[in-house]
């Protein structure tokens, strides 16, 4: 069974590749359904593989870029990308990376920063959950109601309403997302974000999505295209940074990426089937998982934290295959019967 | 009328001067930014074991032992340059599964 290893030269450890092959399928499939790079996934699962956790990150970064790349690429067929928007945001999420690193260094000096660092994060992911389920359940109660429903049905949360009022120039009309907005929301929106993601050491999907949403006023499936746009141009350069200080180990990434290839068509063509708040809830019930397992490292239970991901990961990863599966066979089938209708008719 | 108009013009220029300012300032400080977050990357000191690898492999092993600069150049091509064909070799794949794959329905509930 030797062949089903594969010696990775920088790192200096055999690797079992089909493993690498099934996280690089899992990432794909998810991040492409939920608009995210998901390092939270990757760097537990090529830790258990046994690669070093010094070029677990690296790694990650680097497949992650490319990754997004190929979902971008579907994403952006479909029209789900906002480039406009994305290059706008762009310039608040690098700002705001450095700030919020330059406060986890003003922690390090304290030296309290591992336990701040861990408990905002839960804080944070238990308020982006709330926010989940909260809109979830008000969007269900408007439609019982039936108040509201607007063109693409009932929505819940609507803060962004409050946000597109301020008019500081200049004002921006995005023509994907669909809505005006002063260029300040996006730029100030981002900076948030991105200081939380540089203060927490993550990319920073897992708040932006929900940020383009609530706050922006971002379409679900056009916030999941855009955020992928800009994790793939933060994660090209974190791929340089971490080569050029010798961090990646490049065979894994190629081997990750060919399964990451066949991930990312089916999480984003699943989104093609899925409504805006199924992608929500199961966005909602992943953020809880990582809440839950930050909390059980945090109390230093780490194999069930390594596990619940890992199940998460499996779960998510069936239930969007479904999801495309069962959508795409609708699609033909309903494709089929039209052109057997017009034969008859001809 | 025209005096209001170009008024909202200065005003519209003076704007986007703003914003290419602070996008030039925030290119300008790039390298130290993005990706500042996540564990501190140092430089690590690991030499790659070319005995055990042959070909491409041990042009990049050795790339990464003597020119970090040209490995990070070649890491950032490569890749997107394997998303890119793997992006575009799927999408030949899913065109023959005759799925519409231009357009989509939003509907968010």
């Amino acid at each position: 069974m030797d062949w089903l290893y594969m010696y990775m030269p920088i790192a200096g450890v055999k690797i079992f590749w089909p493993g690498l092959v099934l996280i690089g399928f899992s990432v794909g499939t998810i991040g492409g359904f939920f608009g995210m790079g998901g390092a939270w996934m990757v760097t537990p699962g090529l830790n258990i593989l046994g690669f070093p956790m010094a070029f677990a990150i690296g790694t990650d970064m680097a497949h992650i870029a490319g990754k997004s790349m190929i979902s971008t690429m579907r994403h952006s067929k479909f029209g789900n990308v906002d480039y406009k928007l994305g290059f706008i945001m762009f310039l608040g999420t690098f700002v705001g990376i450095e700030c919020g690193a330059q406060m986890v260094m003003y922690l390090e000096r304290l030296g309290q920063v591992e336990s701040v660092v861990r408990w905002v994060y839960v804080a944070f992911l238990a308020l982006i959950a709330w926010m989940v389920f909260y809109d979830y359940a008000k969007a269900v109660g408007k439609k019982r109601a039936g108040i509201e429903v607007g063109e693409s049905g009932a929505t819940g949360i609507t803060w962004y309403e409050s946000l597109h009022r301020i008019k500081i120039p200049p004002m921006m009309y995005f023509k994907t997302a669909g809505f005006t907005c002063s260029a300040w929301l996006p730029m100030g929106v981002s900076f948030i974000t991105g200081a939380l993601a540089g203060f927490l050491g993550i990319g920073g999907g897992l708040f932006r999505m929900p940020a383009l949403v609530y706050l922006i006023g971002c379409p679900t499936h056009i916030a999941v295209g855009t955020d992928l746009f800009e994790v793939m141009i933060s994660g090209l350069y974190g791929a340089f940074t971490y080569s050029l200080k010798g961090r990646i180990e490049l065979v894994a990434v190629f081997v990750m990426l060919t399964g990451a290839a066949i991930g990312a068509q089916i999480g984003t063509v699943a989104t093609k089937y899925a409504k805006g708040y199924g992608i929500r809830l199961a966005f909602g019930l992943c953020v809880v998982a990582c809440m839950i397992s930050i909390i059980l490292k945090q109390f230093k239970y780490s194999n069930s934290s390594a596990v619940l991901i890992l199940g998460t990961i499996s779960i998510m990863c069936i239930y969007i295959t479904v999801v495309m599966l069962k959508g795409a066979a609708a699609e033909l089938r309903e494709k089929r019967e039209r052109e057997a209708a017009m034969g008859r008719v001809a | 009328m025209r005096s209001q108009r170009s008024g909202r013009r200065f005003l519209m220029k003076r704007h986007l001067g703003r914003c290419a300012l602070l996008w030039g300032a925030a290119l300008a400080a790039l390298p130290g930014w993005v990706w500042a977050a996540g564990e501190k990357a140092t430089n690590l000191v690991v030499v790659a074991d070319t005995r055990r690898v042959s070909g491409i492999m041990k042009y990049f092993a050795n790339l990464y032992n003597t020119n970090p600069w040209l490995f990070a150049v070649w890491a950032v091509v490569l890749t997107a340059l394997w998303g890119g064909i793997l992006g575009f070799v799927m999408d030949r794949i899913m065109l023959k599964t005759g799925l519409d794959l231009k357009s989509r329905k939003i509907v968010e509930h």
